[in-house]
């Protein structure tokens, strides 16, 4: 679980979600962690909340995976931050994990916008 | 995790959705524990494969929290079996489910897809 369900109207990531926005935070330019997050957060029109601790669990694991790679950099504000990037494998990745994605919401949609049940032998 | 991934395309079902696709199934009427899952997956065009043992942990969480509600019954083939059908408690969280569902693949296109204006509808 990625974020945390407050409550206000913001929703919980579904768990392996989190790893999909961080790839695609990524797809353009390097970031730091804080950056990720605060772009996950304004682009989903802040429905999503990111929890440091999990980005950074996230950030770890993705790094192990070699689907990112973080280096010392320099922040806007001159702070020492990790700038994480995508590499190769992580572009890789990235489109199979969109690709997974659009299969879950559109199987999903299928039975939620069902109105009978599908014709069968015996259900 | 409700669903295993499989060699084949079959996708995992992510924490929290099951709950949402079994009440949305009972929303058809009752129905056993065999049939929820043969109808998720043939409603899904066979891209869930509900595992035996994620369904009834699920259905029991499901019952104790009173938004379903199970009576011995005999099935088409003639065995007993456990009949669930949705209490006005599930169908209020099935609403409330459905809500939130829509909410995060909003928020999720809004990120993978920028610009890219109504989407998720698409089913």
């Amino acid at each position: 679980m990625s974020t945390r369900e407050t409550n206000d109207d913001r929703i919980a990531l579904l768990q392996g979600t989190l790893d999909l926005l961080i790839l695609k935070s990524l797809v353009i330019d390097p970031c730091h962690g804080q950056g990720v997050a605060r772009s996950i957060q304004a682009q989903s029109e802040d429905v999503f909340l990111v929890v440091h601790g999990s980005l950074y669990a996230a950030l770890q694991r993705l790094e192990a995976k070699n689907w990112i790679r973080v280096k010392w950099g320099v922040s806007e504000n001159n702070r020492k931050a990790r700038f994480c990037s995508l590499t190769e494998k992580g572009r890789e990745q990235l489109l199979e994990k969109s690709s997974q994605w659009r299969r879950l919401t559109r199987a999903v949609s299928l039975i939620l916008d069902a109105n009978q049940r599908p014709p069968s032998e015996e259900v | 995790m409700s669903t295993r991934e499989n060699n084949d395309d079959r996708i995992a079902l992510l924490q929290g959705t099951l709950d949402l696709l079994i009440l949305r199934t009972l929303l058809l009427g009752s129905c056993h524990g065999q049939g929820v899952a043969r109808i998720i997956q043939r409603q899904s065009e066979e891209a869930f494969l509900v595992d035996h043992g994620s369904l009834y942990v699920a259905l029991q969480r499901l019952e104790e929290r009173k938004w379903i509600r199970a009576k011995w019954g005999v099935s088409d083939n003639n065995r007993k079996a456990r009949f669930y059908s949705l209490t006005p408690k599930g169908r209020e969280q099935l609403i409330e489910k459905i809500g939130e569902w829509r909410r995060l693949t909003r928020a999720m296109d809004m990120i993978l897809e920028p610009g890219s204006g109504l989407k998720g509808e698409e089913a």
